[in-house]
């Protein structure tokens, strides 16, 4: 669905991104992640064809995105800064949206009505606080029956009722009409449930790309105890984070889990446990590796 | 492959004017305002008025309202206000970054988006003029009003000058990434050109001889639309009986409006073209493209710097040393200049930390090149003081000191041109006259040329025992010019003094009656009357001695005593009409013989002196004065003792 080969941009000399590759697929829920910085909104903007790039390919279906309105009629975009036009209430919204978007389901827009119960229509938007604004662009984003829903930071500023709600909408939507997400986010855990892939970027580039199950499969974290101090490792075997507490040592290590855990058990452990990795933690020791890790601090 | 686009957007075309109502409301009431409810207010105004005699179908039919308050519609000012609220509503999006993306982000391309708000604007402001415009077509004829054509030729004119001012405006919106740099640089380019030649003129004054730092109107003061718009466009009123009767005799400056529209084609491309390279990421900057930045710098830089140059130079003006009053006026341009250079930058990077060593270079280039350019003035390399224009290219010339002469006539036209060269060629003796206040005698000469451009000097020439007794000194020369008999009476009487029809006058009296607080004396004066005729024999008289030569002594030489000695202090007034019009050589001096308003009478001053043998005879014989004893010089006022306490 989206294609983005060796995409660049600088602003007053600085790369802000530097050669990035991207590929989502049809139906899938990406999440982009990645620190502060690092160009995710910046790519965002050039996938909604908001920015024309320095070099590069960005393709939406196919087709360049910018300056192309009927790729942009495949897409709903809600941004992390929204805007609304001065003292514009959200049925004049809608009439906007329905002149500009052939699709908008008028239908689906009344009936998604009871899910936005705090939200009055005739209001204007501006006077509503920033989570209601929110809703409104949520509301208005799926009712263009999009084929691909481009969200930044979108239920950052939402009460976690409404954070549920929303994603429970638009899960509905993607299962009903197949549709593909691209979400950047920060909040990892929120990604966790949602996505099946994952692209991490850091400083301008997409650095890792994968699905979710794939990612998880790659880096492992493994408790284990031996009877005197941590023997030798073999050479092969990638650690990203080592800690202990007494004998009992946690650590991070890339590869596969499995393989990983038999290698250990060759050293005759007293006790080995194979555990789960959070997407927050993948992203941490990833980006670690990277020079992006979480420093100790000493007062 | 990109899909075929619709180049018009009719639903942001259906936001804006839903959206912008205010604006466009506003404009609406304006012109309803101006024009049809005007025009029915003064209706009933006639229709309930003064019977004076006449049917209100006349008093319609000679009433000026259209063509007075049609000025109104056409007024530049105002138009240039309302284009600048049109663009910057339907632009306004391009000013913040979250605004200007959700936009763009919305399937629609840029050319889509460029033509349907640029559209918008212009209906704002095309919709409302059109309505008020018809509504006011069908009230004035409904009224009986006359000059219905003036109206609609108006209207006309104020639909292509808002079309220039908007697509400007537009043009600039484009060049600008903040909403408030719009009517800022909007403002500035209007008068950049014009502010900088009076700036360059007053500086260059400052140093060469004969530039009078007054203002010259030029060809391409077209390059400073508002300023030159301003001037060339208007309503031609002739106004008789006082101010009581007008006849509106047609409009002038439609061609230019033509000429203003078709620049605005020029903008439109150019707003259309940076918009299609414009990044949205310049939201909020001052300047939307980075190529502009040097020039704004620069620009910013050189403007203050020749103001900065130009208020040493005034400050320095009594410094006798030409060459140290020029290091002023270098070193305080070098200082602004530099100054202002990096207050630039400062607005463009919203920053004081523009202090890097790339922009120190740059500024030392900048330095260097202003230092340039004030040596070039110096030297004078475009021989702005030494240009004499060609007889064949100036349509009237004048010249002025106290008194007028000069006009239309090739031969007089001649003579100044000679009289500027004879000027110039003792420019190395005059230049230095060391007071010239005191010294000096003052002489104007303005030139109005074919191609619509005026040319003015002023020199202080010597006036001192020896030009005054060489017959060809400019001093002599330019007294005889003004003293020539036909001159002259055209001095007193008015330019079309041969049709003047005399209605009464007066001859003063001036006597001291008191002293003030410091012992200075209060004069007070009385008057005799003249009647039509005896008013008529008064200027036959006047004209006697202007032959005669009775006048020529009649000016001040440097020498108080005698001057005083000569004058007299009574003044001789007549009020007259004049079936051409009431004009005066100021007017064809200030304004050429391009000026709107004439008046059909006038007033007349004469001030005489003991030669004038013929008026002291004419005034004896109608027994306004019994001898010559009875007027007074200023030396004998001078002499005469004050009352007693």
């Amino acid at each position: 669905m989206i294609e983005v080969k060796n995409l660049v941009k600088q602003f007053d000399g600085f790369r802000a991104l530097d050669s990035v590759d991207m590929h989502v697929k049809k139906g899938a829920i990406y999440g982009l992640v990645g620190p502060n910085g690092a160009g995710k909104s910046t790519l965002i903007r050039h996938l909604t064809g908001v920015y024309r790039q320095d070099a590069g390919e960005v393709k939406i279906a196919g087709e360049t995105v910018y300056e192309n309105p009927a790729v942009k009629e495949k897409f709903g975009y809600i941004p992390d800064d929204l805007f609304y036009f001065v003292s514009a209430n959200t049925y004049e919204m809608k009439r906007f949206y329905q002149g500009m978007y052939p699709k908008f389901d008028d239908k689906l827009f009344f009936k998604l009505m009871e899910f936005f119960p705090t939200i009055d229509p005739k209001k204007n938007i501006r006077s509503l606080s920033k989570g209601m604004q929110k809703q409104v662009a949520f509301w208005l984003a799926v009712c263009i029956r999009p084929e691909l829903l481009i969200l930044d930071e979108p239920v950052d500023g939402l009460d976690p009722v409404m954070r549920r709600q929303v994603w429970s909408i638009i899960m509905a939507d993607v299962a009903e009409t197949g549709s593909t997400v691209l979400v950047s986010s920060h909040n990892l855990r929120e990604l966790e449930d949602v996505c099946d892939h994952v692209g991490i970027m850091h400083q301008g580039k997409i650095m890792i790309e994968r699905s979710l199950s794939e990612l998880q499969g790659s880096v492992c974290k493994i408790q284990v105890a031996f009877q005197a101090e941590m023997p030798k490792l073999p050479e092969n075997f990638e650690v990203l984070h080592m800690s202990n507490t007494g004998r009992v040592y946690t650590l991070i290590v890339k590869g596969n889990p499995k393989d990983a855990k038999e290698q250990l058990e060759k050293m005759n452990p007293m006790l080995i446990d194979l555990l789960p990795l959070t997407l927050e933690e993948i992203f941490i020791y990833e980006l670690g590796g990277v020079d992006y890790e979480v420093k100790d601090i000493l007062f | 492959m990109k899909s075929k686009t619709s180049c018009f957007s009719k639903t942001i075309f259906r936001k804006n004017i839903t959206h912008f109502w205010p604006i466009w409301c506003l404009f609406l009431l304006f012109y309803l305002f101006i024009m049809p409810f005007s025009e029915f207010i003064g209706y009933l105004g006639e229709k309930a008025g003064y019977d004076t005699g006449k049917t209100l179908a006349e008093k319609m039919a000679e009433s000026i309202l259209i063509p007075e308050t049609i000025q109104i519609v056409f007024n530049p000012v105002i138009l240039l206000i309302f284009s600048l609220i049109a663009a910057g509503a339907v632009f306004s999006y391009l000013y913040t970054s979250r605004a200007s993306y959700t936009m763009h982000a919305f399937p629609v391309t840029r050319t889509s988006l460029f033509i349907t708000n640029y559209v918008s604007g212009l209906l704002f402001l095309w919709g409302p003029m059109l309505l008020g415009g018809l509504l006011g077509i069908l009230v004035a004829a409904g009224c009986g009003y006359s000059y219905i054509e003036i109206l609609f030729k108006g209207v006309l004119c104020a639909m292509g000058i808002s079309l220039f001012f908007y697509s400007f405006n537009v043009f600039i919106g484009i060049l600008v990434g903040q909403l408030i740099a719009m009517p800022v640089f909007s403002l500035i380019l209007n008068f950049l050109f014009v502010g900088s030649k009076y700036i360059l003129t007053q500086l260059f004054s400052c140093f060469a001889y004969g530039i009078s730092g007054e203002y010259q109107n030029g060809v391409l003061d077209v390059l400073s639309p508002l300023y030159y718009i301003s001037s060339h466009i208007r309503v031609n009123i002739q106004y008789s009986g006082g101010w009581s009767k007008a006849v509106c005799t047609g409009m002038t400056g439609a061609k230019m409006v033509a000429g203003y529209a078709l620049a605005a084609v020029v903008f439109l491309v150019l707003a259309f073209v940076l918009y299609q390279r414009r990044h949205l990421e310049t939201a909020g900057n001052l300047i939307a493209f980075s190529w502009i930045t040097p020039l704004f710098r620069w620009g910013v830089g050189a403007c203050f710097a020749s103001l900065g140059a130009m208020t040493a130079g005034s400050i320095m003006f009594s410094s006798n040393s030409g060459t140290k009053r020029f290091v002023m006026i270098l070193m305080a341009g070098i200082v602004v200049g530099v100054l202002f250079f990096f207050a630039a930058e400062m607005v463009l990077q919203k920053s004081f930390r523009v202090f890097a060593k790339k922009r120190f270079r740059e500024c030392g280039l900048f330095a260097l090149a202003l230092a340039f350019v004030l040596i070039l003035l110096k030297m004078d390399v475009l021989g702005i003081e030494g240009k004499v224009p060609e007889a064949g290219k100036v349509k009237e010339a004048y010249i002025q000191s106290g008194d007028f002469a000069g006009g239309e006539d090739t031969e007089m036209i001649e003579k100044i041109i000679a009289l500027h060269e004879n000027i110039l060629s003792h420019k190395a003796l005059y230049q230095n006259i060391e007071s010239p206040w005191e010294d000096g005698y003052g002489i104007n000469l303005k030139y109005y040329m074919k191609d619509g451009s005026v040319l003015t000097r002023y020199y202080v020439v010597a006036q001192d025992e020896s030009a005054r007794s060489d017959e060809n000194s400019p001093v002599s020369v330019a007294r005889a010019y003004m003293r020539e008999g036909e001159t002259y009476k055209k001095n007193v009487l008015g330019l079309n003094y041969k049709d003047n029809k005399y209605l009464y006058g007066n001859i003063n009296f001036p006597e001291k009656v008191a002293k003030d607080d410091y012992g200075n004396p209060i004069t007070s004066s009385t008057s005799r009357e003249f009647t039509a005729e005896q008013s008529e024999k008064i200027c036959e008289a006047f004209m006697k001695d202007v032959d005669a030569g009775n006048f020529k002594n009649q000016w001040y030489s440097g020498e108080a005593e005698k001057y005083d000695k000569l004058v007299f202090e009574n003044t001789i007034s007549f009020s007259y009409t004049n079936s051409k019009g009431y004009e005066e050589y100021s007017d064809r001096f200030y304004s050429g013989r391009n000026y709107a308003y004439v008046m059909d009478s006038g007033n007349a001053y004469i001030q005489f002196n003991t030669e004038c043998e013929n008026i002291i005879q004419a005034l004896i014989d109608m027994e306004m004065i019994k001898s010559p004893d009875e007027l007074i010089t200023r030396w004998d006022m001078e002499q005469t003792p004050l009352p007693e306490e």
